[in-house]
């Protein structure tokens, strides 16, 4: 059924049942777009499912001018935005009472050579997989969300253009800035 | 080695790191896609740096394709939403009675108010009233206008005499 209908049948019916095709209909584009930004793939269906609430909650907002898959990549990028600024006020409180209690341990990485073993493998990836998501959240919010809508979702630049609210010209430009701050973090942080 | 190339030139070590990404994504022309292939071939460190970012990079198609579609993700969210909106009324109940209370208080005391202002009012009028008929009544058994008749009648009765 067409999205306009089904918005239509939310608004005026609280219809779930449409609400219900709604999700199911956009549930891997918001759970990828989620997982752009966050660190593991529940934390990304978690966010998703804020997403949907928030999205049922601001339905009755939504102007038909533009497209509905738009207003969500909105919806889904900001929960990501105010995700990720929440969870690191945690973690730097979480920090500043592990120093207050002053137990003196050190956390630190090890680094782990590439055996061929399964176990080695998975902890390479898992670690790889942490510097590349670093590396992502270490961009500029602008060059974060536009490496993220290009990357995961291989949205265009007019697309992008258009859920970010900025000129075709602007997108081109940050992603150029992402990719290259992007390689350049990569680069620096693997050979420590 | 030098590699001889189409149009016989190479990029530079700093360009073709700065452009390393859109050359994994296959966005550059074929000009300068050329270009790039013509330094890593005979660049053996970038060559080494291009291929530890692919593995990093292409980090990002393996995450795009951990998704698999969740049955129950659509229940989950519509309890979520019937959920807040029984904890809605339920935390809107005390607000809705202290609001129901606060207002029939309210009503009661502007009740009072009034009526003692309408009490006062109208006494005032009662009073306003029962002086004017007092007035009255004294003006009709004791007139005191100039053309009273009595006042003619006993001023006719002096002259006379």
């Amino acid at each position: 059924m067409d999205d306009c209908i089904l918005v239509q049948k939310v608004i005026d019916d609280n219809d779930h049942k449409a609400f219900a095709e709604l999700m199911e209909k956009y549930q891997r584009m918001v759970v990828t777009t989620c997982r752009g930004f966050v660190t593991s793939y529940h934390e990304a269906e978690d966010l998703a499912q804020d997403v949907f609430v928030e999205l049922y909650e601001s339905l009755p907002g939504f102007r038909k001018e533009s497209k509905l898959s738009t207003w969500i990549y909105r919806i889904a990028v900001n929960k990501s935005l105010n995700h990720l600024r929440k969870k690191k006020r945690e973690t730097s409180i979480f920090n500043l009472n592990l120093f207050n209690k002053g137990d003196g341990k050190e956390t630190t990485f090890q680094i782990v050579s590439t055996d061929d073993t399964e176990a080695d493998y998975s902890i390479v990836s898992s670690e790889n997989k942490r510097l590349l998501k670093e590396a992502i959240n270490k961009l500029p919010k602008n060059q974060r969300v536009a490496i993220i809508l290009s990357k995961y979702q291989d949205l265009s630049y007019k697309e992008i253009a258009e859920v970010m609210d900025v000129s075709i010209s602007s997108v081109e430009s940050l992603l150029f800035r992402a990719k290259t701050n992007l390689r350049k973090y990569l680069v620096d942080n693997q050979k420590k | 080695m030098i590699v001889k190339l189409q149009n016989n030139k190479t990029m530079n070590c700093k360009d073709t790191k700065k452009l390393m990404l859109q050359f994994l994504d296959g966005e550059l022309s074929a000009e300068k896609t050329s270009e790039i292939k013509g330094h890593l071939m005979v660049c053996s460190d970038c060559s080494t740096e291009l291929n530890k970012v692919k593995q990093l990079y292409g980090l990002i198609e393996e995450e795009k394709n951990e998704f698999s579609h969740n049955l129950y993700l659509s229940s989950k969210v519509l309890n979520r939403i019937k959920d807040d909106k029984e904890q809605e009324s339920i935390l809107l109940r005390p607000i809705r009675y202290a609001l129901i209370a606060s207002l029939s208080t309210a009503a009661v005391f502007v009740g009072i108010v009034m009526g003692s202002f309408l009490s006062n009012i109208n006494s005032s009028i009662a009073q306003s009233d029962s002086d004017e008929s007092i007035e009255l009544l004294a003006d009709e058994y004791f007139p005191t206008s100039s053309n009273n008749i009595y006042d003619i009648q006993i001023d006719e009765i002096e002259n006379n005499k």
